[in-house]
């Protein structure tokens, strides 16, 4: 039977981390590859000492560092199940310690961590931390002597502040409520009521002077911590040892040992509470449509613009991020004109991103600058988004690319350098030195790409949608980007005169048909005014006149019920949105 | 067995090594044939040919020549100080060689000479020598280290760095008070302990350090079109000139230019710090005008400032700044007559940031092609008018084809201290130029760091460069109950 329980557990056990590893692996492989793409270690004492100036700064600094090698998620989700199963064996260890036996209770903790892992707000450097006040409990709990106990707590209780700042707390807890409840004596009575001035000495002193920092609760407590839908779970897991050393103490006194045995009842209880914690996280914690958005930021980042189209017809509703990665993809594959409207949309709003001082729009928002080549705006969304969240790898590279572009070479290699110390991108930066080498050695050459090298000035609009087409045209008749969103734009306002300016000044449209929704603008405006293309350079296509002729008919033989009936065959059209778009 | 003879030989040949190289370092000759090399060898940061104060930290340098090994030879009048072996080309100057040096040529020139070798072959640039001035240089330097953002920003502070080696302490900074933005720091007269600063969004105000006394006021009055912004400390310490601003940016889309800050509205208040009270007058704020820098002559009689035509923002790159000044009373706090000191607006130039000599001799400012705010306009140079002559001279040595920006002047007025974004085109870094008695400048040095590469890998802007001559007493906890 003894035989049999171990293997069941171990079995169990197994069975627990490898979905731990497939549901990481798996279902969040780009919510961990983001994870990566918002920080940026560095192999420098620099950068090392940077984190030494807060509580805690250690183990941010190996939490980073563990970081890094989520660039390949599966590499994140090993990681991130290693220190689940860390956990799971520290929170053994200290039931043990209790004489509380069976797998459930240590698991407990790793099915919250699972939780609040899954929420893109929780870094996995609170992990790290939690796991150094459990650990550090369990050392204590492993000392027999009550002595040794009390003469090693205030050592440890320095050096988990320094590791990990105020999670310390959690172990200062644990102890009082060890003491308090499995010792009982008056000794340890002395002891806690000792623990605790020490502690809170501790706190002040090194907060107000080895820091210099206020010792207040939004200065003490990690950002995390006032994140409203992790507040809870947050809650509970640092909740819960103190909570079930109380539990553990109350039964202990009516039993020996809870659970010891493997039974038909404990299995049972085990394998729901499991299914519970599963049911809920898929339910309620597991976030499809981030992972989605975060799946298109990859594909962007990897300019894999068909997988970016393809990943938005999966995402179920409209979101701005979405629409705007969408128009995005559709501009470098020249599609713009043609699909705008086979996808959700939001209008202007979907071509770029508003200009907001928070971590998600700088950080996103300059993907379309610098695909239009307006160098500048990209380079400053980049510059922006890692002043207020620090350097992450992307904006760095933007940084290289649109100084190199503008022929700011110095610039270039200082951002280089501090590439070059990083481990995964290295390589790139050694690449781009070469480019920047050869660019030095030819006179006059500044510019990666000279052609839309923007020379007449003009000034970014900071509060609205605007992308300033017209003067990256002006500068630039050729920016074909610029001229796919310029057309878009002129979609989104219904302004066909303009479409069919537009469309007159290009009379062969760049030597190739007219894109199919300018056709059905040109139609509009056509129909409206009477005007017809006078040297004939220009033709619509037999079967959008068709087309527009099926539209007309069942428009004018249904005006009521139109929007609902057209839905279906012209709901991507242009005529569609015209008449029935608000 | 092998395991206990392995360790005992690995530290001895890591003694030896050592040994080797400690005795290497010491006992390095300089070799008696080298091939001569007709130029300066190319270091960073450029120490050659500048003028030193007598009491500034090692000027270490890295030499950027692609050698196997390097010697660099310290001598004065022709007799050899000090040799440094380098393996890599970083030159680590040791502080009391280094003191040994300065004092041993005040008043005269010190001459370095960098050989090289490659494939046992030794090479020999030519020397460079550096003067080393009988003045000497306030002993803190205070500045704000801030990503030179747009919009946003994350970490800054305000440090003081000492000048006479490489010790950088913080004053304030911003994890101290909720991620907030700080700027603005001011000294009376470069006393360290008369100073303020001002904070913006959270814990806003103006943060005041005197007699020992910190206090947080908001200079903002009903009548005023902001809280006070740019300052200037009367000499008596008592009042403080401001600005008051409405300001606004934009983002400019050629390859060469950044962001454009402007001012819609614009004003000068003196701001008492004894009876907190705000007092202003028709000439230093008028509604036609936009008035800003505030600038005390030393004696503290007269107010300098500049001011251009109030224009609208869509004509940003017509505001241009003249340079006016105005008479003074500190007990009823009135203004005199307006005059014009220098119009520059006139030939398509503003002026910006005037700063004025300890013995009121001299203005420095900087000359810019509109506007005020010149440290995004490459441009931007500094210019020297004598007060006594009204003569306008470029500090050429001081220049660069990028920004020379936001200056200020030692307590002895032989120094002065400029921000420049020569070195990659964004990131500001101070550098320290001489001032002589005939009115003329010496080349420029970067602030020296402990580490030669230091500025490669630094992405923050050394911003407003204050000389102070004494430490700042900061009292931290004090501050810390105030923000609690």
């Amino acid at each position: 039977m003894k035989t049999n329980g171990k293997t069941l557990a171990i079995s169990a056990l197994t069975l627990v981390f490898v979905l731990h590893l497939f549901y990481f692996a798996v279902l969040n492989r780009f919510h961990l590859w983001n994870f990566e793409q918002i920080q940026f270690f560095r192999f420098s004492t620099g950068y090392f000492s940077s984190f030494l100036s807060d509580p805690g700064g250690f183990t941010n600094y190996i939490g980073v560092f563990f970081i890094q090698f989520f660039h390949f998620p599966f590499w994140g989700a090993l990681i991130l199940s290693l220190l689940a199963v860390a956990v799971f064996f520290v929170s053994r260890i200290i039931f043990r310690k209790l004489r509380f036996n069976g797998i459930l209770f240590p698991l407990l903790p790793v099915f919250i961590l699972t939780i609040v892992q899954s929420n893109y707000h929780y870094s996995p450097i609170y992990t790290f931390h939690f796991l150094n006040a459990i650990g550090a409990f369990a050392l204590y709990v492993s000392i027999q002597s009550a002595k040794r106990r009390y003469a090693v707590f205030p050592a440890v209780q320095i050096v988990l502040f320094l590791l990990s700042g105020i999670y310390s707390v959690l172990f200062l807890v644990l102890c009082f409520f060890y003491e308090l409840l499995f010792q009982r004596t008056t000794l340890s009575k002395w002891a806690v009521s000792v623990y605790v001035m020490f502690s809170v000495v501790l706190y002040f002193f090194v907060y107000r002077f080895f820091y210099t920092l206020p010792f207040k609760p939004e200065a003490v407590l990690p950002e995390v911590f006032f994140v409203q839908p992790l507040k809870k779970y947050l809650v509970a897991l640092l909740a819960y040892f103190p909570l079930m050393l109380i539990v553990v103490r109350s039964i202990s006194q009516k039993k020996n040992a809870l659970l010891a045995r493997w039974n038909f009842v404990n299995i049972a209880a085990g394998g729901l509470v499991a299914l519970l914690v599963v049911f809920s996280i898929a339910t309620r914690h597991y976030n499809k449509k981030r992972e989605l958005i975060f799946k298109m930021d990859y594909n962007v980042q990897q300019q894999n613009w068909d997988e970016v189209l393809r990943t938005a017809q999966k995402y179920p509703g409209v979101n701005q991020l979405v629409v705007y990665f969408t128009n995005l993809a559709l501009s470098q594959k020249h599609e713009l004109a043609e699909k705008l409207f086979a996808y959700p949309q939001l209008g202007k709003k979907g071509l770029r991103l508003k200009w907001e001082r928070n971590k998600v729009a700088p950080f996103y928002g300059g993907e379309v600058f610098y695909y239009l080549q307006n160098d500048n705006e990209a380079f400053r969304w980049a510059f922006e988004s890692m002043v207020s969240n620090g350097l992450h790898p992307r904006g760095l590279k933007r940084l290289v690319n649109t100084s190199i572009a503008n022929g700011h070479l110095l610039l270039a290699e200082k951002y280089l350098t501090i590439i070059e110390e990083s481990l995964f991108y290295k390589s790139w930066a050694t690449d781009k030195r070469r480019n920047i080498a050869v660019l030095l050695q030819s006179a006059g050459a500044k510019a990666d790409n000279p052609l839309c090298k923007i020379s007449a000035d003009f000034t970014a609009d900071l509060k609205e949608f605007d992308l300033n087409l017209a003067s990256l045209l002006e500068n630039c008749p050729e920016n074909s980007t610029a001229l796919g969103y310029y057309m878009a734009t002129l979609l989104f306002e219904k302004n066909v005169r303009e479409i069919w300016a537009q469309v007159a000044a290009r009379q062969n449209f760049e030597g190739h048909e007219i894109p199919t929704l300018l056709e059905e603008a040109l139609l509009i405006y056509m129909n409206n005014t009477g005007e017809r293309f006078i040297d004939g350079g220009l033709k619509i296509r037999e079967e959008t006149y068709q087309r527009f002729e099926r539209f007309a008919m069942t428009f004018a033989r249904n005006r009521q019920q139109a929007a609902r009936v057209l839905e279906k065959d012209f709901g991507d059209t242009f005529w569609y949105y015209f008449y029935f778009v608000q | 067995m092998s395991q206990q003879i392995k360790y005992p030989a690995f530290f001895i040949l890591l003694i030896l090594c050592s040994l080797n190289s400690v005795f290497y370092s010491c006992t390095q000759s300089i070799p008696e044939t080298a091939n001569a090399i007709d130029r300066v060898p190319e270091i960073y940061p450029d120490y050659t040919e500048i003028t030193v104060p007598a009491n500034i930290a090692p000027l270490n340098f890295q030499i950027d020549e692609e050698y196997e090994r390097f010697l660099v030879k310290f001598s004065f009048k022709g007799k050899t100080l000090f040799t440094i072996p380098s393996s890599d080309g970083e030159v680590i100057i040791p502080a009391k060689k280094w003191k040994s040096v300065l004092e041993a040529c005040k008043g005269e020139s010190y001459s370095v000479e960098v050989f090289a070798q490659k494939n046992r072959e030794w090479f020999r640039f030519s020397p460079f020598s550096n003067f080393v001035a009988d003045d000497s240089i306030d002993k803190y330097l205070v500045y704000r280290l801030i990503a030179p953002g747009f919009e946003t920003w994350g970490e800054m502070g305000i440090y003081q760095r000492c000048l006479e080696d490489f010790t950088q302490t913080p004053i304030v900074e911003n994890r101290m008070t909720g991620d907030n933005c700080m700027n603005c720091h001011s000294f009376s007269k470069n006393r360290s302990e008369t100073m303020l600063f001002h904070m913006r969004a959270k814990h806003g105000g103006t943060v005041i350090l005197k007699n020992n006394e910190l206090t947080k006021v908001d200079t903002k009055r009903e009548n005023t079109i902001s809280a006070g912004v740019y300052p200037s400390w009367h000499p008596g310490g008592r009042l403080v000139a401001f600005s008051v601003n409405n300001i606004v940016q934009t983002f400019h889309a050629i390859p060469d230019k950044k962001v454009e800050v402007f001012d819609l509205l614009s004003d000068l208040i003196i701001y008492d710090t004894e009876d907190d009270q705000v007092t202003s007058g028709p000439e230093v704020s008028s509604p036609d005008y936009f008035e800003t820098f505030p600038t005390w002559s030393p004696d503290g009689k007269t107010l300098f400032f500049c001011r251009a035509e109030a224009l609208p923002a869509e004509k940003y790159d017509e505001i241009r700044y003249d340079l006016y000044k105005v008479g003074f009373s500190e007990e009823s706090k009135s203004f005199g007559e307006l005059v014009s000191v220098l119009n520059v607006s006139q030939n398509r130039k503003s002026v910006t940031f005037p700063r004025i000599s300890p013995d009121g001799k001299y203005l420095l400012f900087c000359l810019v092609d509109y506007g005020n705010f010149s440290i995004w306009h490459n441009e931007s140079d500094l210019y020297c008018l004598n007060l006594e002559t009204g003569e306008v001279s470029e500090a050429a040595p001081l220049n660069s084809n990028y920004t020379e920006s936001y200056h200020s002047w030692s307590a002895n007025g032989k120094w002065v201290v400029f921000s420049s974004r020569r070195s990659d085109g964004l990131y500001t870094k101070p550098y320290i130029g001489y001032f002589s008695d005939n009115g003329s400048f010496s080349k420029p040095f970067v602030l020296p760091q402990k580490k030669p590469d230091y500025y490669t890998r630094f992405l923050k802007s050394f911003n407003i460069p204050e000389f102070v001559t004494s430490k700042v007493d900061f009292p931290t906890q004090d501050f810390l109950k105030m923000i609690e």
